[in-house]
């Protein structure tokens, strides 16, 4: 079997990227009749972080999926460093590249071995170093067997939480040039949040990161929003200038504030 | 001479801040760390920090990172948990515990194979299946046990270097230090599950 994704027969390899991520009129879809993306155009400067926004199904994943090459484009062209993905070797894409998501994989072996994944050749204490700024240390070790504890199928069950402080030390270790983060603190109380906050907030600093959310409080760090709606980039600026165009994000932002305030009122 | 600061966790009230509020871990060597035994027969570590002041701890819990596979390597040391402090800080992180005096070494394994008592199995009696629980009986380094596993696939760990960890559904370990040392009738009773 021949995957769809492979190395084109003049791909570069790149050592590091810098995150100069150019979106030229893309247009994707799974089935022709349901376009996903049409025509969407961007720039992401490296060094930026960039907060995608939008309901749920209006192709802000699909952005981070053709950017990993998980998915080629249908049409236009997607362009890291001035390369186009397409040219560039998928190893260079997936070793500088770290996406941090709701859904995490954990293999079946040691928490260890999990989180040495990012980068075999890291040593005990780079592993270590990685859960301590994860937040995942402690928790790692009350566990009877600390590090060499089992997880995946069939073996000792991880909270949402506790798995997700994992793959953010899988992140912290890949020590990636570009970061995405799909709803990664999505569906989590309020303590454990804060850990992965504060956790995110380590492995943001002095990279290129996209966050994608539907939840805006997620997106208050972002120095640059985009809002994505029916595959289009809708408008795009800073929080303070969306907010001025009484758009899509000032209809959502309105609209989650009303929802909280709902819940803080007991209703 | 430095100031000696006792530590008292149970100065945490805020939960907000306690979540956070986390000391700084140290690589503990012989020359910032003196560990000792207390008149009670705990563990207390006196820390001089890099700026010279000094703290003691009264007690500190010893937790190995890697049991199985490098039990004197990456020691953590941690404040006890307690319910007014809730979380056990951790001090510090011994690289390798060999790097001490050879009587720290003694305090610090006598500790550690408390905390981590892991007998050994010379001989196993019978090994039953019922409903997918186990129960065995076996000959140990602490005498006559019976135990029961589930989940074989999981509580069963073969190491590379042939040792095997069998964990009961109490959180017990048993470890057999090289399987083709076991007599036949024992070994012929835990061949299936290897």
């Amino acid at each position: 079997m021949i995957p769809d994704i492979t190395d084109a027969p003049n791909a570069v390899e790149l050592e590091t990227i810098r995150g100069d991520i150019v979106f030229d009129h893309v247009g994707f879809h799974y089935n022709p009749n349901r376009p996903i993306l049409k025509d969407v155009s961007f720039t992401i400067h490296a060094g930026d972080h960039v907060g995608l926004v939008g309901h749920t199904g209006s192709g802000k994943s699909t952005i981070a999926n053709l950017i990993t090459r998980m998915y080629d484009v249908i049409s236009g062209s997607i362009s890291i460093d001035g390369h186009n993905v397409k040219e560039i070797k998928v190893e260079t894409l997936r070793r500088n590249i770290a996406i941090v998501s709701q859904e995490i994989y954990l293999f079946r072996g040691t928490i260890a071995e999990n989180i040495r994944y990012a980068r075999p050749d890291a040593t005990m204490e780079e592993v270590i170093d990685a859960a301590r700024a994860a937040n995942a240390h402690d928790f790692i070790m009350r566990l009877p067997e600390g590090y060499e504890t089992l997880i995946g199928i069939g073996s000792r069950s991880l909270s949402g939480g506790e798995r997700q402080r994992i793959s953010i030390a899988r992140a912290l270790l890949m020590k990636p040039s570009l970061l995405i983060l799909d709803e990664a603190t999505a569906a989590m109380d309020t303590e454990t949040e804060r850990l992965i906050s504060d956790a995110i907030e380590k492995l943001i600093k002095g990279r290129t990161t996209i966050t994608i959310a539907h939840r805006l409080s997620t997106l208050k760090d972002c120095n640059y929003l985009m809002a994505i709606e029916h595959g289009e980039i809708a408008e795009q600026g800073t929080a303070e200038e969306l907010m001025e165009k009484k758009g899509v994000y000032y209809k959502l932002y309105t609209l989650q504030s009303e929802q909280m305030k709902k819940v803080m009122a007991g209703l | 001479m430095a100031e000696t600061k006792v530590q008292n966790p149970a100065a945490e009230n805020d939960e907000d801040a306690a979540l956070f509020e986390k000391r700084e871990s140290v690589m503990l060597t012989p020359e910032n760390a003196v560990f000792s035994r207390s008149e009670g027969g705990l563990i207390s570590l006196d820390l001089t920090g890099p700026d010279g002041e000094r703290e003691h701890f009264e007690r500190v819990v010893v937790l190995r990172s890697f049991p199985i596979t490098d039990p004197d390597e990456y020691i953590a040391v941690r404040e006890p948990e307690t319910r007014k402090s809730r979380r056990g800080h951790e001090i510090g992180l011994i690289r390798h515990i060999r790097e001490f005096d050879e009587a720290t070494v003694a305090l610090l394994n006598e500790e550690l194979d408390r905390r981590y008592f892991t007998p050994e199995i010379h001989r196993i009696l019978s090994v039953k299946d019922k409903l997918g629980y186990y129960y065995w009986d076996a000959e140990t380094s602490a005498g006559k046990v019976s135990f029961v596993v589930n989940n074989i696939s999981s509580n069963i760990r073969i190491l590379e270097d042939e040792r095997i960890f069998i964990f009961d559904i109490d959180g017990n370990c048993f470890q057999i230090s090289d399987v083709t040392k076991l007599d036949r009738a024992s070994y012929r009773k835990i061949e299936i599950y290897l």
